[in-house]
């Protein structure tokens, strides 16, 4: 179990890329979406992206996290 | 030069053929006029296309989840799009956009490459002036954002947010890019808004200069091109015939008019003025060298015809004279010894004597083949046959006309109203007519609505304004 | 010196659970801990003036000097002007809006405000400056956040010994792995450092203080052999102390300190240490206990969320992919999936994964078609499992059934052995709302649907967990036992109903569309398993029946009987269980006598039974209630149990159905 304070924030984030599977979001950009702090967002993120729910993409300086959308097999 | 489809209903014969392949069209209006509607039907009108032309929606502010679910009521399915590569609703911030879209291989690039993005919409390309520190840089950006998706063959449509005070930049933008659309709303009444569509400039197309309505309907966007494009069109394609009513508002929505050979019924209730509307349709017809059988009303006598005709600019006497008309009366009505030739009188007769009248003056003709059916306008009133001969014996006479008329391609307008005929017989008026459109009054207001046509359109309640020249009434 | 305290008031109220106050007699100055009602105080206070003079220790206000009346209060004073005041509380439940304090919370706040007094006491004295310190210190501490943190921080010991003349070393032990400690924090004289140093239970004066979990100074300890295992690190001392911290009975640290110049720690010294770290326990358990608060709080939350989120979803694949995404957050695996079965909407079954090769999907995909479609998993019986995967992985599945229909499988992989079983639960909850929701999409009844699924995650507050599991079991045995007892078709399912939703609150259901018989039921079971009688005794005896199955679930025998309706039900279903065994026994013995037609002759003899006593027998074991016995038999209903008492006195047997079971196995063994 993640740590539990996070857990709201993470689902919040989930639910963000689920319905939005092409945003492209830096952690400033997200933290203005949902209104939450850049700090804690970065800790959820990390975490997400561990799971791999979420990648990096692009070069540079910045940082911008995309969803990773399930795989699909049709029987 | 390769055009693409727009899409839309309506906006490919605005533009001319499409937009040019490649091109840069900015879309500019102000909020809820329609711009984010109108660019994601341009990029569906790509999917749909027989060679599925995939495209990409950039959204800096809104997000995807929102436009998924604004466009539902389109039946449009967003999502399923994206999951057959055909769509991304890509959401992102402006500068990365740029960034990403102007480096060699970034992920803005690979994103539009994964699904080989033929079209592209930008919502919208108001941010990208924040963007730049100086006036220079940002225009040095919008170059190289134009040249960069020309280069790689996307269509696109740049959104932009009217600025209210229209500054250098606009002028600049526009001078930039390939075409400019200008949309608005403009209020009309307080009920209803009117939107109207505008192509400022297209490179390397004829467009239709001046506004254009356009409207939502259940399926999108739909551009309805001015009146004088439509009669240009419909004479040039004789396969479309159409008796237009005279009244703009109702030939665009019927698409010109009444189909030639069809009935249509105008459906009033007492309170409604339908005069100007008959006298218009009847007027447009004669005018153009047609013939009318018109069977009078108790509310509209000879000499009321005449004088409702001469408005229109029309002489009783002449088109008496030219055979043009002819009437059926059915009340004991005083008519001027020079029209009593086309008057025929049928005050106190039975319904087979109507029917016998009707025969030898008028079908037998047809018949006979010295009457043309393509030259007649039939006008009926049911109630005015059926205070003279009865329900029962008006629904078996219709039963055997209509057909008839319409397989000699006589075209017919029955007045009517619903309340005085039971509503057994109304719903077989509605079924034998082609096309009804409803006039009546509510409040202070007189509305017209067509409710069915053959032309498949249906439309909204219209308010009917007076005007001061033919054909007096105008529908907004 | 007022002003000093101050800010130790907030933390006494958390302590003392009641508002402190400062106050002189005229009311000139003011401090408090919370937002208290002036009144209160002066009117108290000037009240108890009139009467005393002085107040030696703490001493304890009541009616008719406390005011509000009925309101209690516990007074120090602090010097001759100034009095400190811990009210007002109330003792018994006269009046809500005060706090309640057992007896025991009084005399704990007694004997803390006492402490306090003797520190201030000692404030007045010539230590002034150090007693300040001190106090700042403890003022500090007890205001951090996170004390456990700051616990481990070197500063807070190199203040201690800045602040204490008379320790010049201190620091922290931690409890490690092998159930040894090791101090992880020290500060002490140049040349000198303990950190690193390891030591089990009982070892040395700091293994000593764990054992005993109290607050020990050892002084003038010089020779001490004790000292033998500081050596090593260069630490010499004279005279220490060490504080066991306790968390919940636990030793979550040892701080300790000392010094190598004096042969004792003054008492002044050793009393502040054990009030600063006594107040810091105390935040440490609040803190920890909000914690644990904090964490079923977030669960409900977090589950509450999601089903929100998945109840207003329309799209199969969205669903899917939130029950994925969620749950290996949850669960932090590394791999989640979810199999939807052929549906109406759907034209072929598919899998939805996270986290696993495509080689593998395939390879699972067969499988869960193999064991859930193709069907060696019985669909009635599909509780979460766990799974080995041919690669050699633990997974749980979790079935997603609707109405007994298999619809889909959510799987998440264990990240470990131990796996959390609240975690499992709430894994399991989320596949409940998956399954509603994925069966309603595209069905016309889906608005319908969604209010189910409304009222579902409502009901998650309301629900109990612990007994949701227990239900399960217990349905089994409702199928088995109600066809014995030859329920109609409707009494079963209101039985099945009553007990599936036995979990959640009965308040909660109150609220619900739910069956009034079905709350009955509930109801009644309810109140039966809290050892009282129904209030409706004949609207239920369903509730009855739900009680004993729920006993026999958890038994596998059946309750002491209470009332005539258990007796009668628990003898009838005895028969049958007897029955089975029986038959499941001899099953492939000779053939069995007829089990309708006892020779109870035997029984009678062996037993010395009266002849009527054999009659009533024969009823009781055709499972004939007491009332319908004494009808057919012309007597009674007084006579009858008078001989069934009889009749399990002389078999020896405490109730009907070991009198039952005793009958059969007498007459089969002749």
């Amino acid at each position: 179990m993640s740590k539990a304070e996070y857990l709201p924030l993470q689902i919040e984030c989930i639910h963000f890329f689920e319905s939005n599977p092409f945003a492209f979001e830096t952690v400033e950009g997200l933290s203005t979406r949902l209104g939450k702090s850049p700090k804690e967002l970065e800790v959820v993120l990390v975490e997400l992206e561990t799971l791999a729910i979420v990648e990096k993409v692009g070069l540079g300086s910045n940082e911008i996290y995309r969803y990773v959308q399930p795989v699909e097999e049709v029987l | 030069m390769n055009y693409v489809t727009t899409g839309i209903e309506g906006l490919d014969q605005v533009v001319g053929k499409g937009l040019p392949e490649g091109s840069v069209t900015i879309i500019e209006g102000a909020p809820g006029t329609g711009k984010t509607n109108l660019s994601l039907q341009f990029l569906l009108g790509g999917i749909e296309q027989a060679d599925k032309q995939p495209g990409a929606y950039i959204t800096f502010e809104e997000l995807p989840e929102q436009l998924y679910e604004e466009t539902k009521s389109f039946g449009w399915d967003l999502r399923a799009y994206e999951k057959q590569n055909l769509l991304r609703v890509i959401c992102l911030s402006p500068d990365i956009f740029l960034e990403e879209l102007l480096k060699t291989n970034g992920f803005v690039t690979q994103l539009l490459d994964e699904i080989g993005c033929k079209r592209l919409v930008i919502d919208s390309i108001s941010l990208f002036r924040y963007l730049s520190d100086n006036e220079h840089d940002y225009r040095k950006t919008f170059y190289s954002l134009r040249n960069s998706l020309r280069r790689k063959k996307i269509t696109s449509l740049f959104i932009k947010e009217a600025d209210a005070h229209s500054d250098q930049n606009a002028t600049f933008e526009q001078f930039v890019v390939d075409g400019v659309i200008s949309l608005k709303l403009d209020p009309l009444q307080q009920i209803y808004r009117k939107r109207t569509l505008e192509v400022k400039k297209m490179r390397g197309c004829a467009i239709e200069e001046g506004e254009h309505i356009f409207n939502f309907n259940d399926k999108g966007v739909k551009v309805v091109p001015a009146l004088s494009m439509i009669e240009d069109k419909t004479t040039l394609n004789a396969s479309d015939r159409f008796l237009p009513t005279g009244i703009t508002g109702l030939d665009r929505i019927l698409h010109g008019g009444i189909p030639e050979g069809s009935m249509y019924m105008i459906d009033t209730n007492s309170k409604a003025n339908y005069r100007y509307l008959l006298a218009s349709i009847v007027a447009e017809q004669l005018k153009k060298g047609k013939k009318a059988l018109v069977l009078l009303t108790h509310a509209l006598s000879t000499m009321d015809f005449e004088a409702l005709l001469g408005l229109f600019g029309l002489s009783l006497h002449d088109l008496i004279k030219n055979d043009q008309i002819l009437f059926l009366d059915f009340y004991d009505r005083i008519v001027p010894k020079e029209y009593e030739n086309a008057v025929i009188n049928l005050f106190d007769q039975t319904g087979e004597e109507f029917n016998s009248v009707m025969h030898s003056n008028f079908i037998s003709l047809l018949k006979s083949g010295q009457y043309v059916g393509d030259d007649y306008l039939v006008t009926i009133d049911s109630h005015t046959l059926i205070s003279s001969f009865g329900e029962d014996f008006v629904i078996d006479y219709l039963a055997k006309i209509v057909p008839t008329l319409k397989g000699f391609n006589v075209s017919s307008i029955m007045l009517n109203n619903y309340r005085q005929i039971s509503e057994r017989n109304a719903s077989y008026f509605e079924r034998i007519s082609d096309g009804i459109i409803k006039t009546w009054v509510d409040g202070r207001y007189q509305f017209v609505q067509v409710n069915k046509s053959a032309q498949g359109v249906i439309s909204k309640p219209l308010i009917v304004e007076n005007s001061q020249q033919a054909p007096f009434i105008e529908l907004v | 010196m007022k002003r000093l305290i101050e800010p130790l008031l907030p933390v006494y109220q958390s302590v003392l659970k009641v508002p402190v106050v400062i106050l002189d007699q005229q009311a000139n100055d003011f401090y408090k801990s919370a937002e208290t009602n002036p009144t209160y105080y002066t009117e108290t206070l000037r009240n108890v003036v009139d009467e005393y003079t002085s107040f030696q220790s703490v001493a304890m206000i009541e009616s008719p000097f406390s005011f509000p009346i009925g309101t209690k209060y516990l007074i120090v004073s602090l010097s001759e002007n100034d009095y400190l005041l811990a009210g007002p509380f109330v003792t018994s439940e006269c009046d809500k809006n005060f706090p309640k304090l057992s007896d025991q919370e009084v005399e704990s706040a007694r004997q803390r405000l006492s402490s306090l007094q003797k520190i201030l006491q000692q404030l007045n004295s010539e230590k002034k400056q150090v007693m300040y310190d001190i106090l700042s210190l403890a003022h500090e501490l007890t205001n951090v956040e996170q004390q456990s943190d700051i616990l481990d921080r070197t500063w807070f010991y190199e203040r201690m010994v800045s602040d204490f003349s008379d320790l010049d070393f201190a620091g922290i032990a931690r409890p490690t792995m092998e159930d040894s400690f090791e101090v992880t924090s020290f500060f002490g004289s140049e040349n000198v450092s303990l950190e690193g140093y390891k030591f089990s239970f009982g070892q040395g004066f700091l293994g000593q203080a764990s054992i005993s979990k109290n607050y020990k100074v050892w002084n003038q300890v010089e020779h001490d052999l004790r000292n033998g295992y500081l050596h090593p690190y260069g630490l010499r001392p004279k005279a220490l102390f060490c504080y066991p911290l306790l968390n919940d009975n636990q030793c979550v640290g040892l701080v300790f300190g000392g010094t190598t110049l004096f042969h004792e720690i003054s008492l002044e010294t050793s009393f502040v240490i054990r009030h600063t770290f006594e107040m810091i326990e105390q935040n440490l358990t609040i803190e920890a206990l909000n914690t644990k608060l904090y964490n079923v709080n977030t669960r409900l939350q977090v589950l509450k969320e999601i089903f929100s989120i998945i109840s207003n979803m329309k799209d199969l694949r969205q669903i899917a992919y939130v029950l994925i995404d969620m749950t290996m957050v949850l669960v932090k695996s590394k791999f989640s999936s979810v199999f939807v079965h052929q549906q109406a909407n759907l034209a072929a079954p598919q899998l939805y994964a996270r986290g696993i090769s495509q080689d593998l999907i395939e390879q699972y995909t067969q499988s869960i078609k193999a064991r859930y479609v193709n069907g060696t998993v019985n669909p009635k019986n599909m509780a979460a499992q766990k799974w080995q995967t041919p690669w050699n992985e633990f997974v749980y599945e979790f079935p997603l059934v609707r109405n007994e229909r298999f619809i889909g499988l959510l799987t998440i992989h264990l990240p470990d052995e131990q796996t959390d079983q609240q975690v499992i639960d709430l894994v399991a909850s989320i596949s409940q709302v998956g399954a509603v929701t994925i069966d309603l999409i595209g069905q016309e009844q889906k608005n319908a649907g969604q209010d189910q699924v409304a009222n579902f995650f409502t009901a998650v507050e309301a629900f109990k967990p612990e007994h949701y599991h227990h239900s399960q079991k217990m349905l089994i045995h409702i199928q088995d036992f109600a066809s014995v007892l030859d329920f109609s078709y409707e009494d079963i399912t209101l039985c099945k109903e009553a007990c599936m939703l036995s979990a959640y609150s009965e308040s909660f259901l109150l609220k619900q569309q739910i069956d009034p018989r079905v709350v009955d039921i509930i109801v009644s079971y309810n109140q039966l398993n809290n050892g009282k009688q129904p209030i409706k005794k004949s609207r239920s005896p369903l509730g009855h029946f739900l009680y004993i199955v729920d006993y026999f679930a958890e038994h596998q025998a059946f309750p002491e009987t209470k009332t005539d309706i258990q007796q009668e039900l628990v003898l009838r279903l005895s028969t049958f269980t007897f029955r089975q065994t029986l038959e499941s026994d001899v099953a492939n013995a000779a053939p069995v006598q007829q089990k309708e037609q006892l020779d109870l002759g035997i029984i009678k003899n062996q037993f010395n039974l009266s002849k009527r006593e054999l009659e009533v027998l024969e009823h009781v074991i055709a499972g004939i209630h007491n009332s319908e016995i004494a009808a057919t038999l012309f007597i009674s209903e007084h006579t009858v149990k008078n001989h069934i008492t009889s009749i399990f006195r002389k078999l020896q047997v405490r109730d009907r159905s070991e009198a039952i079971a005793k009958s059969y196995r007498l007459c089969l063994e002749q």
